[in-house]
């Protein structure tokens, strides 16, 4: 390091000096450009053949990011501002406007300008609204312009330092031509799984929605700064909050949001984090699966073969499943921990160190996506005990305990209270898991399906969406399965044997449950089982397991042909081996060149620049909404009180209200806050005795409702606590992380010792 | 490789040919387009029929004009027995029906088979021309895309008429089984498409008399046509006294129906109706006059050269620019005939069916050099361009065909 950094101090210099002068300019102050009061607006209405609207005098912007701020009364019709103009270079202005729902006072959404416009202007209309509501719209310059170069200008130093360093090493040696292949190659993977978003647009897929207000939400809530780590987020449901944080892991949407808070849009933060999922998933693949096989060329196969394969880039474009491929990201690192564990000499010192990808990728895996995890937790029990004598070695035994303790320590801040939340209350989630499955398998024509079509149907053939292994995949099974055919008698002990034939195995049983000829409906109704079994909500979503385990063969097939072709002529050896490998690669650049064109091509362009744009209301099916809850019925709305019951100095920031209440009558009464009432709420109230309270009973659509005591004035002050449980099992998960580094990095000064002294 | 081995690897590929080019029949359900609902239709009707007490033969002239299937009037519904007796058993009839194509397809792979090996005793020159046979765009077009079971059937049968012939003029011993054999397969031929039976009996007659100089294998055929004569009468009485007015049948110029020479040409795509020699075939015709050229090429059989020419002949039928109008001003019994045909493109059809022996033996020449290139990788690319096009043909119909009965699925299923 040292040796680079006075190689090249004068690029880095530059580098530095560049970086300090925008981290700087990102301090200055917003800057107001336009205001228009009441008054103004209401000389400025026009009323057309679209309707009733305002719109300002023309302006000149600058680039970089606005904040356009609307405040107004209480109303009952909708709103919606934006920033226009007449005419600008294309897509110079970047702002897609957004509704004001009845009742809600103000609304901050945000304008991205890429090139000067000379002409903008302010407009908001009027749906089904014939007041005048509108109390002041300004229109500020941030600094996040800054901040986002910052950003980008430190991205783009580190990659440039990057290569350098690489050049560097690879001119010395230290690194090989063929680390550097593998890298060039793998790199190559990620760009090509990234096509389709290598465009100013994005597509959404069924669940984008959903997942995008999840980003929006946790930069809400963070933002506010009132829960560290987020158990419910505020901005969803007109307000009210959304614990999904609570049931769903969004560690890794930490990334996307801190992205939102620099100042880039939903749609960049997102495409942003797609990118790093993808080379996370392919740096993690060919790792696992090197140190799997010991193997570069077979390491570098399964990997590239696992980030292309269509049920992988499926999960990205057509569904944006975050929780899947994140849980897809994590799961070589599972096969290649217990692949370690069960391979590894138990005897060696080092056997200790076979678990921790195990504990790492089920820890991913939990926080990503908790149906993968089942899946995952499943087929390892049963691999397992499928495994039995070795699982019951004492070294193996105490290994696998060891990292199941870890593994639950570690994450216990996030199961415990996901536990505690479901133990406390009732949720949509119970209606939607007993539903039957079995009819949204796969068909057997669908194993056949190789094109993979972009689509838009899950069930049937008709297009049908590449829920598939893929082409290239299956060409490595049938390349396996005829070399062994032709075998000449038995297998002279190729060492990769084992591994390939579970791999193939194991593959082809998850991709035949993943079709409707399973009874899972049969399996629905066994006790125990049933609800394992229909929680994974489609068969298909066993493709995940299928693909790791084909790709997991994959990664073996290239040193077991080495072995297998041991005994065969050179020329014959020479040809399956570099014919297969060239099959399989021209197989799989074909399958998923078709398949990204398909996508670029067939799914409609979204230009999300305004988050607010989206609503926040794109639950999908709702499954951590309280039951019985109906969100057709919810709007924005202030406290409603009994009658009797004042209050005034309403105050709402995020999940936190504040408010003074009066109870004036002899009798006790009641308020329906504006927020979702999830059990762990808690309220502060002025006085010592007799103070309000949360109730059990919920009000309309599962809104908070407090009681006043008869004769009760003062100030109270509702936030979303959470329990002492929670505290305490982030503190096991803090101390539990903290333990195991200190025990890792005194184990590895020890060893560095002992060679050293050695 | 020794034979173990490769006979182990031909039964890999031969399960991936079969399933790559059947892939509609695993949906488990009938997909819209072409004639499937008609020949549903024709089923349910027979297996009323059957019910009634009473077979009826040949398509009622209500279906055939509900449906404008009038190609298929003189289809002898026996060949449909044994997707009726399984609707009888009480599978569904669209289940019935798959399960139907699929033992078409399989019996077709076989016939396949069959025929291959009568000309080439090559394990690896036989593979390729059921690959050939089974891969060609014109198969898929007909089974799964124009979903017409008649010639569907008469894919099937084809090959056990030109391999029940090839083995009796190579003289490959068991005269009266492979006699009976292509006896029964033209009958079958008749039964399953009247009109096959027509352009199969004239083209195999010229070919026998003036090729090959054998006019005793016409005995053979004729026994066939005896066979047949139930469909022979029924067709004749139309052709030459005319009426059947009420099935509304087809008397207009085919000429402009045919093909194009581009059309000739394509490969994942095609104008309607007007299925291509695809990749893997196309390569392997281009493969055969490249050898052919240099010289490099073994001698081809007299047999071969001579389908070659019979494909050469049906292939200028089967242009747009063959005088087909003359042909049917010739008299009310040609006009009949060739209206019936409806397209010229059919002569296309016979034309691919032959095309692939020739192609099968090109690779099977091909093979024959020691060096890798030709040995290996020119054959793998040509088995892989086959499969591929089959499978993109196969996948682009099951992606876009709405099953029957069924509404589009929800963009938002889940």
């Amino acid at each position: 390091m040292r040796e680079f950094i006075s190689r090249h101090r004068l690029l880095l210099g530059i580098e530095l000096l560049v970086v300090i002068i925008c981290v700087l300019l990102c301090f200055q102050p917003e800057e107001l450009i336009f205001s228009a009061d009441a008054d103004a607006i209401a000389q400025q209405r026009h009323t057309d053949e679209n309707g009733n609207y305002y719109r300002s005098d023309l302006f000149t912007l600058r680039p970089g990011v606005y904040r356009l701020r609307l405040q107004c009364k209480d109303h009952e019709g909708m709103l919606y501002p934006t920033v226009g103009t007449t005419e600008s270079s294309f897509q110079a202005l970047r702002c897609n406007g957004a509704f004001v729902r009845a009742h809600r006072r103000e609304i901050d959404i945000e304008a991205y300008v890429v090139d000067r416009v000379d002409s903008a202007y302010v407009i908001c209309s009027y749906i089904e609204e014939t007041g005048q509501p509108v109390e002041r719209i300004e229109l500020y310059r941030t600094s996040e312009g800054w901040r986002m170069l910052a950003f980008i200008l430190l991205l783009a130093e580190t990659g440039i330092n990057l290569l350098i360093w690489l050049r560097d090493k690879l001119l010395k040696g230290t690194i090989s031509i063929e680390q550097g292949m593998v890298a060039g190659i793998l790199a190559l993977s990620v760009l090509l799984a990234y096509l389709p978003y290598c465009a100013d647009y994005m597509s959404m897929g069924a669940d984008g929605a959903f997942h995008l207000l999840r980003i929006e939400g946790l930069k809400e809530t963070l933002l506010h700064g009132g829960q560290f780590p987020v158990r419910v987020q505020e901005y969803w449901l007109y307000g009210h909050g959304y614990a999904v944080s609570s049931f769903y892991g969004d560690l890794f949407l930490i990334f996307p949001a801190l992205l939102r808070l620099l100042g880039f849009s939903l749609m960049d933060a997102y495409k942003f984090f797609v990118l790093a999922v993808l080379a996370g998933t392919a740096v993690i693949a060919y790792r696992s699966f090197y140190r799997c096989t010991g193997n570069r060329c077979g390491a570098l196969m399964g990997s590239v073969l696992y980030e292309l394969a269509p049920y992988h880039i499926y999960n990205f474009y057509n569904r944006n499943a975050v929780g899947e491929y994140l849980g897809m990201m994590f799961l070589p690192m599972v096969i290649c921990g217990f692949y370690c564990v069960y391979t590894q000499d138990e005897k060696k010192q080092d056997y200790v160190r076979a678990k921790v990808p195990l504990i790492v990728g089920l820890s991913g895996i939990l926080q990503s996506h908790i149906l993968t995890c089942e899946m995952t937790v499943v087929a390892l029990v049963l691999a397992a005990l499928v495994m039995w004598r070795k699982t019951f070695r004492k070294e193996t035994l105490r290994e696998l305990v060891k990292a199941a303790g870890v593994f639950l320590l570690v994450n216990a801040w996030f199961w415990i209270p996901l536990l505690k939340m479901l133990s406390v209350d009732k949720y949509a989630l119970s209606d939607i898991v007993t539903q039957d499955i079995q009819h949204m398998g796969t068909r057997v024509a669908g194993i056949l399906q190789m094109y993979p079509y972009a689509g838009a149907g899950q069930t049937e053939m008709y297009n049908c969406e590449p829920i598939q292994i893929g082409a290239a995949l299956w060409a490595v099974l049938v390349c396996y399965l005829a070399v062994r055919l032709c075998r000449r008698g038995k297998s002279a002990g190729n060492p990769y044997d084992k591994a390939m034939k579970w791999g193939t195995l194991l593959g082809v049983l998850c991709l035949l449950l993943s079709t409707r000829y399973f009874p899972w409906d049969m399996m629905a109704r066994i006790p125990g089982i049933g609800l394992l079994a229909t929680a994974i909500q489609f068969p298909t979503r066993l493709l995940t397991i299928a693909t790791l385990f084909t790709s997991f063969t994959a990664a073996f097939l290239v040193p077991w042909l080495k072995e297998e072709s041991a005994h065969w002529e050179m020329q014959t050896a020479g040809i399956v081996r570099a014919g297969s490998v060239i099959a399989i690669a021209v197989i799989a650049l074909w399958a998923t060149l078709f398949h990204v064109n398909e996508i670029s091509y067939d799914h409609g362009s979204l230009r999300l620049y305004t988050a607010e744009n989206m609503g926040n209301v794109s639950v999908v099916n709702g499954e951590y909404l309280l039951q019985g809850m109906d969100v057709s019925q919810m709007q924005y709305h202030d406290p409603a009180a009994d009658e009797g019951l004042l209050w005034e100095d309403y105050d709402k920031r995020g999940l936190t209200i504040n408010l003074h209440v009066e109870n004036r009558s002899s009798q006790e009464l009641y308020m329906e806050l504006p927020l979702t009432g999830y059990r762990g709420y808690g309220l502060d109230a002025d006085g010592e005795t007799a103070v309000p309270y949360i109730t059990e009973n919920r009000g309309a659509h599962g809104d908070l409702r407090i009681a006043v005591p008869s004769g009760y004035a003062g100030n109270i002050r509702v936030s979303y606590k959470g329990f002492i449980l929670f505290r305490v099992a982030e503190g096991i998960s803090g101390v539990t992380v903290l333990l195991w580094l200190g025990i890792g990095l005194t184990r590895r000064y020890r060893k560095v010792g002992k060679v050293s002294r050695g | 490789m020794d034979n173990k081995q490769i006979k182990k690897l031909c039964m890999i590929l031969y399960i991936l040919i079969f399933a790559f080019t059947s892939a509609p029949v695993f949906c488990g359900y009938v997909m819209e387009g072409g004639d499937s609902v008609m020949w549903l239709e024709r089923m349910r009707e027979m297996r009323e029929s059957l019910a009634g007490g009473s077979v009826l033969w040949f398509p009622s002239p209500e279906l055939t004009t509900a449906f404008a299937g009038q190609g298929a009037a003189f289809d002898n519904g026996i060949w449909l027995f044994p997707a009726v007796v399984l609707q009888i058993l009480g599978v569904g009839e669209q289940m019935s029906y798959c399960i139907f194509t699929a033992m078409i397809g399989a019996v077709t792979m076989g016939a396949a088979y069959w025929m291959m090996s009568a000309f080439f005793e090559n394990r690896i020159t036989v593979l390729y021309g059921v690959l050939f046979y089974m891969s060609c765009p014109y198969r898929i077009y007909i089974c799964f895309d124009k979903a017409d079971l008649g010639q569907s059937l008469v894919w099937m049968l084809m090959p056990l008429l030109v391999g029940g012939l090839a083995r009796l003029r190579l003289g490959q011993g068991r005269k009266v089984v492979w006699g009976s054999i292509l006896t029964l397969a033209y009958a079958g031929i008749w039964y399953a498409d009247a009109r096959w039976g027509v352009i199969i009996g004239v083209c195999a007659g010229v070919y026998l008399l003036l090729w090959e100089r054998w006019p005793a294998s016409l005995l053979l055929l004729a026994a066939g046509a005896v066979l047949s004569m139930p469909v022979i009468i029924y067709m004749a009485r139309y052709l030459i006294k005319g009426g059947m007015q009420v099935w509304n049948l087809p008397m207009g110029s085919i000429m402009g129906n045919g093909y194009t020479i581009g059309a000739f040409m394509t490969n994942w795509t095609y104008r309607p109706d007007m299925p291509g020699l695809g990749l893997a075939l196309a390569g392997a015709f281009l493969l055969m006059i490249w050898m052919y050229w240099i010289g490099d090429g073994g001698k081809m059989h007299k047999t071969i050269r001579g389908l070659l020419a019979v494909t050469g002949l049906l292939t200028l039928a089967s242009l747009k620019y063959f005088p087909w109008d003359y042909v049917q001003r010739l008299g009310m019994p040609f006009l009949r005939l060739a209206g019936l045909l409806e397209t010229p493109g059919i002569f296309w059809m016979l034309a691919n069916m032959l095309l692939t022996i020739p192609a099968a033996w090109a690779i099977g020449e091909a093979r024959k050099k020691q060096d890798v290139l030709w040995r290996w990788a020119i054959p793998a690319v040509f088995l892989i361009a086959a499969l591929a096009t089959a499978l993109y043909l196969c996948n682009s119909l099951t992606y876009m065909r709405l099953p029957i009965g069924q509404q589009p699925v929800s963009d938002l299923a889940y």
